[in-house]
């Protein structure tokens, strides 16, 4: 495959890369690229995984912590395409640590990751009997004389069918009443056991069964013959009905390819045919995602840069395809858009709208044109100038920073190639000649607007190339992906 | 008090002699949309999450009511603030006792009450609820472009940027539009609204604002996407010195509470008052999704409101701003009547919500909610009576001074809490 669809298949599946990274996978064929992404638990990640019990070691701020925790993940993983999912079912069962008494929300975050490409139905119910979600939808309050109908909603409205299929709804409220109902007596208790950010701790929460609270009557959903329903019949039931398959292909469309509109005719056969992959393969979320990643639609100009980043890929993308350096122990600390005001990377993505582990509300984060606000944009702005402006290891703190020496690798002996060879290796990203020439200008040019020649000596590395760096991570293009 | 329900028949009848504005005055600038004599400047309250409109305007005296509700329903004797002040407001109906600060508002007559708003075939998801409202479009779910981004594309033009301002770090359905730039004014990240320097090259910053802002200058006019990140980026560049002046040289008439909503607010109050196309602002609050142990929750959360109304608007009158200002709160849909078991509500129909400030002419519009079980829909929701659309045509044309048809696709009855 040639570099630009190995460079985009990376930012999808990833977060973008370094060229010899893109050159790796543009080297196999589309289907042997995918594959090895896809099978990411062959990848060594010995040095991330030394660092994160150096960086667990390190703290003990239990919101700080766990984020920081995920983005040296993202930052730092051989298996970029694990942490992708992982976002992607984050998204997906999106759950607050705002609400929810922490650590559940970073320990639900390793079952996401741990079934990110399972049988759905597998994914779906450990969601459901895990702490984070019962407590976040109330369902320790869902109880036989009186049901709770906040978890039985959301897992259809959100989790697997939507509203409506084609021209008609795809439950009833007696389906959420139902649903509410079988999913009585599932609470959570304190169980024995250590906890990943917080080993010393003897006690955890785990899923816990409450017999005396399930309401054991006969119930009917979706014009099934009644029976008595718990929660795992109902994530059977679920989980084949092909309204799920229809609204996960969707779903996974608009995350990873371009946004499906089931009104469409063609966009409606597009649906059907992957959904047809869901239900042909026993639910496996791993041959849905292959199917989706080796369609000619996923190259296809539609694709293309048609998405936009959002704050996270933007942030882990830059530090990555930059190859940022930072000291093993984490990301962090000393890292600041202003020296009063230190931020640390999770932070920055919060400053975009995109706070990890604590999204808007259930229904996850709005993408494409809601991540282009202008306090997000201003916010994407100065990340550029906060990246640019580290320069060595900060003795302080953790921060990421680019050496002149890094980023001297990619001058050239004059501006305009200058300006191409840096354009190429932060998408490559196709741009009008009338901005590539601003760019070229801006190296030729001085603070009072006077011409300067342009040598890629260390001086000039040190202001102008950093300032092409911030400029073009400013640039429309660079916020697609 | 008695209620309006007279007055509202008279009004629904003179529907069709309402004043509308011909096209020709809108879309060339706000000076021509606006009606002349006065600014005219709306702060809209989102209740997120569905607002328990029975707990908030309560029926005491409804038998049904306190049946319903056996752990959640206030008796008269309840109505009471921590100071022992009745929160009554007539011989049925009593504000929930948290809103004692926006009662006094009330008495003044600054507060319109509509009572049972909705729309036909309410949706019971948050999202798709929200939307509805935002786009005022329950017939295409709530597809499409928000009302007020609709009026701003109508209406108002492109100043510095700030004519529409959501204190929230995206932008609500409700002020999405097609081509009127929206700022999105993160309260939590405000101090960072303006492009920082290279601290080594402070030199450089307007070197680096002079190419940006020109990158930005391109429309893309095949991709949307891009062209809003262009028209957003520039609009953040020239609305962040405005932004800043504004706050730094604000002096605030009161001490603010300490509540997100409430240093929201101050925001608003500084937008108002330093910039002059300030038209359209929009502030958010919640999680009003109460189905567990809802009583502690909502009396926060409504507390906060009414203590940061009760200071927003006092600041607003000390700077002679309290007759340009209509403010307008709304919420997805309301909360069941009956309540769970678990001493909170799931998710219900018609609600009540509120038009405040100066311009509104105060009091109770609309039907008391009928919570006999026949009068109920299927799942147990009280039934809207007054289409929420009827709300915005009113704002529309007698605030705006905008053809609602123009924004809203259809004619709505003015239910005359306004002029």
């Amino acid at each position: 495959m040639d570099y630009k669809d190995a460079a985009h298949l990376l930012r999808r599946m990833g977060f973008g890369g370094r060229p010899n990274e893109i050159q790796a996978l543009a080297a196999l064929t589309p289907e042997a690229a995918v594959d090895q992404l896809l099978n990411f638990d062959a990848a060594d990640n010995g040095k991330m995984e030394k660092a994160l019990k150096a960086l667990i070691r390190s703290g003990s701020d239990i919101f700080g912590l766990p984020r920081r925790w995920w983005f040296l993940r993202m930052i730092m993983t051989a298996a970029p395409f694990q942490e992708k999912m992982t976002l992607f079912w984050h998204n997906h069962f999106a759950t607050s640590d705002a609400k929810v008494i922490p650590p559940l929300v970073p320990y639900q975050n390793l079952t996401l990751r741990n079934l990110a490409l399972s049988k759905f139905d597998d994914l779906f119910l450990a969601i459901l009997q895990d702490p984070a979600m019962l407590f976040y939808l109330d369902n320790q309050l869902n109880t036989k004389d009186r049901a709770n109908e906040n978890l039985g909603r959301e897992c259809m409205e959100l989790f697997s069918m939507g509203l409506t299929g084609p021209g008609a709804p795809n439950y009833t409220e007696d389906d959420v009443k139902a649903v509410a109902k079988a999913l009585t007596g599932w609470g959570i208790t304190i169980v024995r056991g250590g906890f990943v950010f917080n080993p010393k701790k003897r006690n955890t929460w785990g899923f816990a069964f409450n017999a005396g609270q399930h309401d054991d009557s006969s119930k009917s959903v979706f014009g099934l013959p009644p029976a008595d329903l718990d929660g795992t019949d109902i994530v059977r039931i679920i989980s084949a009905r092909p309204a799920t398959a229809r609204f996960l292909v969707k779903k996974l469309f608009a995350f990873f390819v371009f946004p499906l509109d089931d009104s469409d005719p063609g966009d409606e056969a597009i649906i059907e045919q992957f959904a047809q992959v869901y239900m042909d393969n026993d639910h496996s979320i791993k041959e849905v995602v292959r199917s989706i990643f080796t369609s000619p639609l996923f190259y296809s100009d539609r694709s293309m840069f048609r998405l936009m980043k959002s704050p996270v890929e933007y942030i882990v993308g830059a530090v990555r395809i930059l190859n940022a350096e930072f000291q093993d122990i984490g990301i962090g600390g000393g890292f600041s858009t202003t020296p009063q005001q230190p931020q640390q990377l999770y932070q920055a993505a919060a400053a975009m709208g995109m706070n990890l582990l604590a999204p808007p509300d259930v229904s996850g984060w709005r993408f494409g044109e809601a991540w282009l606000g202008t306090s997000s944009l201003l916010a994407r702005y100065n990340f550029s100038t906060a990246l640019m402006q580290q320069r060595t290891s900060d003795p302080n703190g953790l921060a990421p920073f680019v050496s002149n020496d890094t980023l001297k690798l990619h001058c050239k002996p004059t501006a305009a190639d200058t300006v191409a060879s840096f354009l190429t290796l932060m998408g490559p990203l196709e741009v009008d000649q009338d901005t590539v020439d601003r760019l070229t200008k801006y190296l030729e040019t001085g603070a009072q607007g006077n011409p300067v020649n342009f040598v890629p000596d260390n001086p000039t590395i040190d202001r102008q190339i950093r300032g092409l760096v911030r400029q073009i991570m400013c640039l429309a293009e660079f916020q697609a992906n | 008090m008695p209620t309006r329900r007279d007055f509202i028949k008279q009004s629904i009848g003179a529907v069709s002699v309402g004043l509308i504005l011909p096209k020709s005055l809108l879309g060339s600038g706000r000076a021509a949309a606006q009606p002349a004599g006065g600014r005219r400047v709306l702060v809209v309250f989102q209740f997120a999450g569905g607002n328990d409109g029975l707990n908030t305007v309560i029926p005491f005296t409804d038998s049904n009511y306190q049946n319903l509700r056996p752990t959640l329903a206030f008796k008269q004797s309840q109505l009471v603030d921590a100071a022992g002040r009745s929160t009554v407001i007539s011989d049925t109906v009593g504000l929930h006792p948290s809103l004692t600060k926006f009662k006094d508002l009330y008495d003044q007559g600054h507060v319109a009450i509509i009572r049972e708003v909705g729309y036909p075939n309410q949706n019971d998801s948050h999202f798709t609820s929200m939307d509805i409202w935002g786009a005022a479009n329950p017939e295409g779910q709530g597809t499409g472009k928000g009302w007020l981004g609709k009026y701003a594309d109508l209406a108002l033009g492109g100043g510095d940027g700030l004519s529409t301002v959501s204190l929230t770090s995206t932008v609500p359905k409700t002020l999405t539009s097609n081509k009127s730039l929206v700022t999105a004014l993160s309260p939590a990240t405000i101090a960072d609204f303006g492009l920082k320097a290279d601290p080594v090259y402070p030199a450089d910053l307007s070197k680096d604002i002079a190419l940006l802002s020109a990158n930005n200058s391109r429309t893309f006019p095949d991709e949307p996407l891009l062209a809003t990140a262009c028209r957003n980026g520039l609009g953040a560049l020239k609305a962040s010195d405005s932004v800043h002046q504004a706050i730094n040289g604000y002096h605030p008439a009161v001490t603010y509470p300490t509540t997100p909503l409430a240093g929201a607010l101050q925001i608003v109050a500084s937008l108002i008052t330093a910039v002059p196309d300030a038209t359209i602002l929009y502030v958010t609050t919640g999680s009003f999704d109460t189905h567990g142990l809802q009583a502690q929750q909502h009396a926060d959360l409504l507390t906060q409101f009414s203590e940061g109304v009760s200071a927003f608007y006092t600041d607003l009158s000390a700077h002679n701003l309290a007759d340009d200002v209509l403010m307008l709160e709304w919420s997805e849909f309301g909360r069941r009547v009956m309540e769970n078991g678990t001493k909170g509500t799931d998710h219900g129909g018609a609600s009540s919500i509120f038009l405040f400030g100066n311009p509104v002419k105060g009091g109770i519009y609309g039907d008391p909610p009928n919570l006999t079980a026949s009068a109920l829909d299927s799942t147990g929701n009280n039934v809207f009576k007054i289409d929420f659309r009827a709300v915005y045509a009113t704002v529309l044309k007698n605030w705006l001074g905008a053809d609602p048809r123009a924004v809203l696709g259809a004619d709505f009855e003015d239910i005359g809490f306004l002029g």
